[in-house]
């Protein structure tokens, strides 16, 4: 039920304690809807659709780490999709004016920071809303590519950079991929392992007793929303890779599907609850779908509602799921009760 | 408090910045496109050419997003200002019809230009019939797929309406020239570049026997090179689509892309200008005039923008030269 780490040594057996998990619910899901997709087309797992499906899926899930931070402190950052596209952008204007590969990356990296900084900034220091800054940050960035060559895209990106970023791979698998594993496991210990990790989900079950407990708040969050778009920036750099040119509209709405993933893997938009292996899961049912719905030959004109349904699904699921016997029953009443007024009125 | 006078501060700020536009009597033409994107820099380049020739103050305002309602503000601003016309790429047919009503009860003179808006009171639209336009896509795809192969096509947006009429037309000539060929998927790549490649690789995966993908906008094509790169398939796949935007000519020149159909951006910059001018001076305009579309290929990829231009500045200037001059004009104009 809980995903608290210092826990998970508490009381029950091993068997018991991994049924209770959160996950276990999404990745059986996931298992399900891999089953049935290659019933119907073999094809799904073939190696060469694994390793497009694959990488398209690390791309969302590396921004999805980002902003999964944010939400664990009940915070929410909308600027994603902007911060992926200018950092991107910037690596891109980096090999314009002839920078070598690794200032490329420092500034798309240091452009990143800068943003989650400000971000970070405003919510920790000054105090605004989540929503209103990210959001605002969301058109400055995106803004900020337009204005700089009318929406047009960089050419001439390097081959070696290239090389590693976009053909690059690994064992077949592509760089994404692998940046978003090293990435995975770096954030699972940084949550699970050290004290900023704890502070983070303490922040996101009671921010007033953690303020109270003698805990810097203003400074673990500000931290967040940098880690969030330092994540956003390496997402970036595999997209310039990935189009082999830095295109203006990259990361467009990428941020309902980062915060999409983080939920479908049953991290809590109130904070406080969930784990990296989720949010991987939940991007992995996301990508699957989008390529499954492709592969089934299913109208471009229904496939947002299917992936539209699963995301309410995935919400519901988790409000029941974690709702105590008592509540589970208060919810049923308060549904039943709807449609026994509806009855009588008519 | 403090919210209010931020906002007036602002306001005071903008209309300052506006008041410094209007220098003297000069007419003041405006381009307001659907949003920001490299296919739109030809349109303005023939605007302000125009503007420049027929000593026309021109602007061109960008809203940042495809959106209606960001179109809807740029224009009640516009209104605001008192300009003397407006020329409109439509995000959308019903969602204008009340700023573009406002916009004419306020004496400006409004036209269309790219996407039209046939239900509001726009005087004409100036653009590419996208029917026409994709019955002569068609063709070409048909010619050079010789009526055999299977067709993958991609489109930004299923809502939009000119480029479903572009799909009809296009299907209408696939239909009639090559009946053998297959169109298999039409995939929603909603308009970004990144989608477009996504969807492109998924459609390889799911159909491998595919010959042919046409692109009805103009992301399909940037989209679809880094996929077909990637997948080995460059230049093995017939690959075409609409719009000359610098990454579909890179693609052009490298082989990748065989070909593209350029709507006539520059001459739809130009005719703008020279209609509004006909509008201001109270001539009747006509309802549309079909721009055309140019076929660009790895043969005039250099050559055929100067030919665009050479071609649209025909047009303006002496009445007897305007295509405008349908019928003689009866409203009285409302110069200001």
């Amino acid at each position: 039920m809980t995903s608290f780490a210092y826990d998970a040594d508490a009381g029950p057996s091993l068997a018991r304690r991994v049924l209770r998990q959160r996950e276990v619910g999404v990745f059986i899901a996931l298992v399900v809807l891999v089953g049935a997709i290659s019933i119907a087309r073999p094809h799904f797992l073939a190696s060469g659709n694994l390793f497009i499906m694959s990488r398209q899926i690390a791309l969302t899930a590396i921004a999805a780490i980002g902003v999964f931070f944010v939400i664990l402190t009940a915070g929410i950052d909308l600027s994603v999709g902007s911060a992926v596209g200018l950092t991107g952008y910037v690596c891109g204007l980096a090999f314009a004016a002839g920078a070598p590969m690794p200032v490329a990356l420092l500034a798309a990296l240091g452009c990143g920071a800068l943003i989650g900084a400000i971000n970070g900034f405003v919510v920790a220091y000054i105090g605004v809303t989540p929503f209103i800054i990210t959001l605002g940050m969301l058109e400055i960035c995106r803004s900020t590519i337009y204005t700089i060559r009318h929406g047009d895209s960089i050419r001439g990106i390097p081959a070696s950079f290239l090389k590693i970023f976009g053909s690059g791979e690994f064992l077949g698998i592509s760089s994404p991929v692998i940046a978003l594993i090293l990435l995975a496991i770096a954030s699972h210990v940084v949550l699970n392992y050290t004290a900023y990790g704890r502070r983070v989900y303490a922040i996101g079950g009671n921010e007033e007793a953690t303020k109270l407990s003698g805990i810097n708040v203003r400074r673990v969050k500000f931290m967040t929303y940098v880690l969030c778009s330092v994540c956003c920036a390496i997402a970036g750099i595999m997209y310039v890779g990935y189009g082999t040119e830095a295109h203006a509209d990259t990361g467009k709405d990428l941020e309902l599907d980062a915060i999409a993933a983080a939920v479908i893997g049953g991290t809590s938009l109130m904070g406080g609850q969930g784990t990296v292996l989720g949010v991987l899961i939940g991007a992995t049912i996301m990508g699957v779908v989008k390529n499954g719905l492709v592969l089934l030959d299913v109208s471009s004109y229904w496939q947002q509602m299917v992936i539209g349904i699963i995301i309410v699904a995935a919400a519901i699921i988790d409000v029941v799921q974690n709702a105590n016997a008592d509540n589970r029953k208060a919810i049923i009443r308060r549904i039943a009760g709807i449609f026994g007024r509806r009855a009588g009125a008519s | 408090m403090w919210k209010l006078c931020a906002v007036t501060m602002a306001g005071l700020v903008l209309a300052a910045f506006a008041g410094c536009n209007r220098t003297d009597n000069k007419q003041h033409f405006v381009m307001v496109p659907k949003g920001v994107n490299p296919y739109y820099d030809p349109c303005y380049e023939g605007f302000k050419d125009a503007g420049a020739k027929f000593g026309i103050e021109t602007e061109f305002r960008a809203p940042q997003d495809f959106s209606v309602s960001e179109q809807q503000e740029v224009i009640e601003d516009l209104i605001q200002k008192h300009v003397d016309g407006i020329a409109i790429s439509a995000n959308d047919d019903q969602g204008l019809v009340g700023v573009i009503d406002e916009a004419t009860k306020a004496g400006i003179k409004v036209i269309t230009f790219d996407a039209p808006a046939p239900s509001s009171k726009a005087l004409c639209y100036i653009g590419t019939v996208n029917d026409a336009a994709g019955y002569t896509a068609g063709t070409e795809m048909a010619k050079r797929m010789g009526d055999k192969g299977v067709l993958l096509m991609l489109q930004g947006g299923m809502g939009s309406q000119n480029l479903n009429e572009r799909y009809a037309g296009f299907e209408r000539a696939m239909k009639e020239k090559a009946p053998h060929v297959t169109i298999i998927a039409r995939e929603d790549t909603q308009g970004k570049i990144p989608v477009a490649q996504e969807k492109t690789e998924q459609l390889l995966q799911a159909h491998p026997d595919a010959t042919a993908i046409f692109g009805l906008s103009g992301e399909c094509i940037p989209g679809a090179v880094p996929a077909l790169k990637s997948a080995n398939k460059a230049g093995k796949i017939l690959l075409g689509g609409f719009d000359d935007i610098p990454d579909t000519l890179a693609a052009i020149r490298d082989g990748t892309c065989q070909f593209c159909l350029a709507q006539k951006t520059y001459k739809m910059g130009w005719l703008s200008v020279v209609e509004l001018q006909a509008a201001c001076a109270g001539k009747e305009l006509p309802k549309q005039i079909d721009t055309g579309v140019l076929l660009v290929t790895k043969d005039n990829v250099d050559t055929y923008m100067a030919h665009m231009k050479e071609e649209a500045q025909q047009w303006g200037g002496e009445a007897a030269t305007m295509p405008a001059t349908m019928g003689a004009g009866t409203a009285p104009a409302t110069q200001k």
